[in-house]
C-alpha cells in the first residue's frame, strides 16, 4: 500500500561534532531504556533523516527503521496500515479532526493525554494547537496527536511584475480586483492555480472564504451547527467565480494543472500571483529559482473592521499505533518530537513548517515562516480542507472545481457541501 | 438393528458407492484442480462476501463496530444521480474503448498480418504502449495534455491549428475523452496479440481461393478475415467490456475524477466513497451493482453471440 523507499539510518552525523554530542545527551536523556525495534512512518522531510539520525545515535539500544513517503488519509493508506493489526509505531499522517478523530474513534490509536502530562508539552505547545487538538472526536477532550507543524496559506507575489505594473498589495478586495485588471490588461496571468490534486484549489477558496465570511462564521460551520450556505460562505464561492469569469484564473487551466505544475509556472514567471503556504519560498530555493523577488499577502476583508487574515491549519500529525509492539520506543520518538533539539535540526535542515510548539530562544525561523507564525499570533482563520469530517471535505473539493469550471452555480456548490455536512453530523 | 437402520443401510451403502465412484473417476481433475480452486476461494470468493457482507451495513471503514442496514446502501446508490451519471460514463468509456482500442488492435492486427519482413519489429512496436503501467501512461498523457507545455496544443499551434488547442484535462466536457483516448492507447496492443492469434488460425486457403475467384484485398478482409475472427470478436469484445467497466488506473492517474465529477467512473466513484468519505457499506454495495452489471452483460452476450454464430 505504502510506495514509498525504505531506509533505516544507522550512522553517519552531519551536524557538527559538538553540536552533536550536546544533542546526543539532550535526545537520549529522557528516554532512557527504550530499546527494541522501532518502525516509523510517514510524511517525509527535508529534515526527516537528520532528525532520525540523531534520534538513532542517541538511542543505541534501538534499531530504528523509517518509512518515508506520503501516507495519506484520502487514499486509504493510513487506515489500512492502522487495521493491519501491524504497521509502524508510530505514523506521521495528515492532521485534522476529519482524520485524526475518525482514527482516534475507532481506537486505531493511542490517547496520549498521560505523554502531554509527563513531558509537559502542553506548556511548551502553542495554546491554540492544544486547544484545537483536544477540541476533536471521541471525547473531545483526549488528546490524540503530536502535531509537527502548521501550514499558514496567503497569496504570493512576483514583485517584479508588480513593480513593472506600478502595483502594490491590496487593501481591499476592490483593490484586489483592480490589480488582476491591470495585470491582465498588461498581458500578464494575474493568478496561477493547480487544482488538480485539489489543495491549492482548497487553500484558495478558503482564504476566500476567510476575507468574506470570517473566522466565527467558520467556527461555528465546523465545530458547531453552522450553514455552510450562510451569505457569506456564498460570497466567497461567488468570489471565485468572479475571478474566473474574469479571466483572472484560468479556470479550465487550473483544473488541469497540479499544484506543483502551477508552482513551477509561478516560479518560472507565467504568472503574477497565487496561494501557497510559507513554505513555498524554501522549496523554490530548494529548487533554485530566485526567492528575492517573491512578497506575500493576505485577501483583504470584505467585513469593514475586520482585519485580513490569513487561513491556516495542522499540517501533520505523530500518532501511536495502538497495535504498537513497542509503545516505550514510540513515546521515546514522541519525546523526541517535542523537544527543543529537534525543532532546531528541522530549521538547520530546510523545514519550512510553522512550529506547533513555542519556539525557544536561540532558534532562528525561516523569514517567511517567522512571518506566518506571527500571523498566527495575531490570528488566522481556517483552512476548511483540513477541518471539514471528510465527507464535507470531498465536498469541498468538488465545489471549488466545480466553480472554476463553470459545472455549477455558487448557490449549488454551497448547497452539496451544507448536504455533506449534514450527512456527516447525523451519521 | 431397529427398523429405521435396517431400512437406511442400503442408502447409505448406495450413496458411499456413488462418491467412491465419483472419486474413482475424477480423482485426477479434482486434484489439479484443488489449488486453483482453493486460491479463487480465498480471493474472491471470500472477499466477494466479504463485500456484500459490508455492502448490508453502515461501516465507516475505521470503526469497531458496524449496523446492519439491509437494502438501504443499494436503494441509495440507484436513486443518486452522482452515481447514475458514473455509470452512464462507463458505458460510454466502453463505446470509446470498442472503437479506439479495439478497432485499433483490429486493424492494425490485420495490417501486421500482411506485412512480411519485419513483421516481429512491428509487432514489438506495436504492442509495446501495453506494457506500460497506467500510472505511467497518466503520466506520460498528463505531459502530452499539459495545457502550458504540453505536446499536443503545441503541434496545433506550430501547424496553425491553434483553434483546435484544447484544455484537455481541465474541460469537464473533453476530460472523458482526452482519458479515454490515453487508456485506449494502452489497451490497444492487447487486442491487435489476440486478433493476429484468430488471423493465423484462419485457413489460408480460403484466401488463395478467394484470390482465384478474383477478389480484392477489401473483399478478402471483409468477406474472409472479419467473418472467421467471430469466436475472437465475441472474446475481445467481452474482455473490452469487462476492462471498460472496471475503468480506474488511467483516470486516477490523469484527471482523478475531475474536474467536479466529470470524469467520474463507477470505480472512481467506488474508491473516493469508500477512502474518502469513509461510507464503505455504500462503496460495496457500488462495486457489487457494477460487478452485477458485467456479469449479467457477458453472460446475455455470450449467448447472444452464441445465437448469431449458430446461424453464420
Amino acid at each position: 500500500m505504502i510506495s514509498v523507499s525504505r531506509r533505516t539510518f544507522v550512522a553517519g552525523a552531519v551536524s557538527a561534532p559538538l553540536l552533536a554530542s550536546t544533542r546526543l545527551s539532550l535526545a537520549s536523556a529522557a528516554q532512557d531504556g527504550a530499546q527494541g525495534d522501532l518502525s516509523l512512518a510517514g510524511i517525509e522531510y527535508s529534515y526527516s533523516p537528520a532528525v532520525v539520525e540523531a534520534f538513532q545515535e542517541a538511542n543505541p539500544n534501538l534499531a530504528v527503521d523509517f518509512t518515508g513517503g506520503t501516507i495519506s488519509f484520502e487514499d486509504g493508506q493510513i487506515q489500512a496500515v492502522l487495521q493491519s493489526g501491524e504497521g509502524p509505531d508510530a505514523v506521521n499522517v495528515n492532521s485534522g479532526p476529519g482524520r485524526v478523530g475518525l482514527l482516534a474513534s475507532s481506537g486505531l490509536i493511542l490517547a496520549l493525554d498521560d505523554f502531554y502530562e509527563r513531558t509537559g508539552a502542553m506548556e511548551t505547545y502553542q495554546p491554540n494547537v492544544i486547544e484545537q487538538i483536544q477540541n476533536q472526536p471521541p471525547e473531545g477532550e483526549t488528546i490524540y496527536e503530536v502535531v509537527e507543524g502548521l501550514d499558514v496559506f496567503s497569496v504570493y507575489y512576483n514583485m517584479d511584475i508588480f513593480e513593472e505594473n506600478g502595483l502594490e498589495p491590496p487593501q481591499t478586495w476592490d483593490d484586489f480586483l483592480a490589480i488582476c485588471q491591470t495585470l491582465q490588461d498588461a498581458g500578464v496571468q494575474p493568478m496561477l492555480l493547480g487544482a488538480r490534486d485539489n489543495f491549492q484549489g482548497g487553500w484558495l477558496f478558503g482564504n476566500l472564504v476567510q476575507a468574506s465570511a470570517g473566522r466565527d462564521v467558520m467556527t461555528e460551520v465546523i465545530y458547531g451547527e453552522g450553514d455552510f450556505t450562510h451569505p457569506d460562505i456564498l460570497r466567497a464561492a461567488e468570489m471565485l467565480q468572479t475571478l474566473v469569469d474574469e479571466g483572472y484564473i484560468s479556470g479550465l487551466e487550473a483544473a488541469a494543472l497540479e499544484g506543483e505544475q502551477a508552482q513551477a509556472a509561478f516560479g518560472q514567471g507565467q504568472g503574477a500571483m497565487t496561494v501557497q503556504q510559507q513554505s513555498f519560498p524554501i522549496s523554490l530555493a530548494n529548487d533554485g529559482a530566485a526567492v528575492t523577488n517573491i512578497g506575500s499577502f493576505v485577501i483583504p476583508s470584505l467585513n469593514e473592521g475586520q482585519p485580513a487574515a490569513p487561513t491556516a491549519g495542522l499540517a501533520h500529525s505523530w500518532v501511536l499505533n495502538a497495535s504498537s509492539d513497542n509503545p516505550e520506543a514510540a513515546e521515546a520518538w514522541l519525546e523526541w518530537v517535542v523537544s527543543d533539539e529537534y525543532l532546531q535540526i528541522a530549521y538547520e535542515n530546510g523545514g519550512g513548517l510553522v512550529p506547533a510548539r513555542i519556539v525557544p530562544e536561540g532558534i532562528t525561523l525561516p523569514p517567511s515562516v517567522q512571518s506566518a507564525a506571527d500571523s498566527i499570533e495575531e490570528g488566522v482563520g481556517y483552512n476548511p480542507s483540513v477541518y471539514l469530517p471528510s465527507a464535507g471535505t470531498n465536498a469541498w473539493y468538488a465545489a471549488m472545481q466545480q466553480i472554476i469550471t463553470g459545472q455549477a452555480t455558487p448557490e449549488e456548490v454551497v448547497a452539496e457541501v451544507q448536504a455533506a455536512l449534514e450527512e456527516s453530523r447525523a451519521g | 438393528m431397529n427398523m429405521d437402520a435396517q431400512l437406511r443401510t442400503p442408502v447409505a451403502s448406495n450413496r458411499t458407492r456413488r462418491v467412491k465412484k465419483l472419486w474413482t473417476g475424477y480423482r485426477v481433475p479434482l486434484i489439479l484442480l484443488a489449488p486453483s480452486f482453493i486460491f479463487y476461494a480465498v480471493f474472491v470468493l471470500l472477499p466477494l462476501g466479504r463485500a456484500f457482507q459490508l455492502s448490508l451495513t453502515d461501516w465507516n471503514g475505521l470503526a469497531p463496530t458496524m449496523s446492519y442496514v439491509g437494502t438501504e446502501n443499494y436503494t441509495g446508490i440507484w436513486t443518486e444521480s452522482r452515481f447514475l451519471t458514473s455509470l452512464w460514463r462507463n458505458v460510454i468509456w466502453w463505446a470509446m474503448h470498442v472503437v479506439l482500442a479495439v478497432g485499433s488492435g483490429l486493424l492494425l492486427a490485420i495490417l501486421l498480418s500482411e506485412v512480411g519482413r519485419g513483421r516481429f519489429f512491428f509487432r514489438t512496436v506495436a504492442f509495446f504502449p501495453h506494457v506500460l503501467s497506467l500510472a505511467v501512461v497518466g503520466v506520460i498523457w498528463g505531459q502530452l495534455y499539459h495545457p502550458l507545455i504540453g505536446l499536443i496544443n503545441a503541434s496545433f499551434e506550430r501547424v496553425g491549428l491553434t483553434a483546435l488547442t484544447r484544455i484537455w484535462l481541465g474541460d469537464p466536457e473533453i476530460a472523458l475523452y482526452s482519458v479515454g483516448v490515453a487508456s485506449a492507447w494502452q489497451a490497444y496492443g492487447f487486442y491487435m496479440v489476440i486478433f493476429l492469434a484468430g488471423i493465423q488460425s484462419i485457413d489460408p486457403q480460403l484466401y488463395e481461393a478467394a484470390r482465384v475467384d478474383g477478389a480484392n484485398g477489401w473483399q478478402r478482409i471483409w468477406d474472409i478475415t472479419i467473418p472467421s475472427l467471430h469466436n475472437t470478436m465475441t472474446i475481445v469484445l467481452t474482455l473490452a467490456f469487462i476492462s471498460a467497466m472496471k475503468g480506474f488506473g488511467s483516470v486516477w492517474a490523469m484527471t482523478q475524477g475531475g474536474p467536479g465529477y466529470a470524469s467520474e467512473l463507477v470505480a472512481v466513484y467506488v474508491w473516493r466513497t469508500a477512502f474518502q468519505t469513509q461510507a464503505i457499506g455504500q462503496a460495496a454495495a457500488a462495486g457489487l451493482s457494477l460487478a452485477a452489471i458485467v456479469i449479467l452483460f457477458s453472460f446475455l452476450f455470450n449467448r447472444w453471440r452464441d445465437k448469431v454464430g449458430s446461424y453464420t
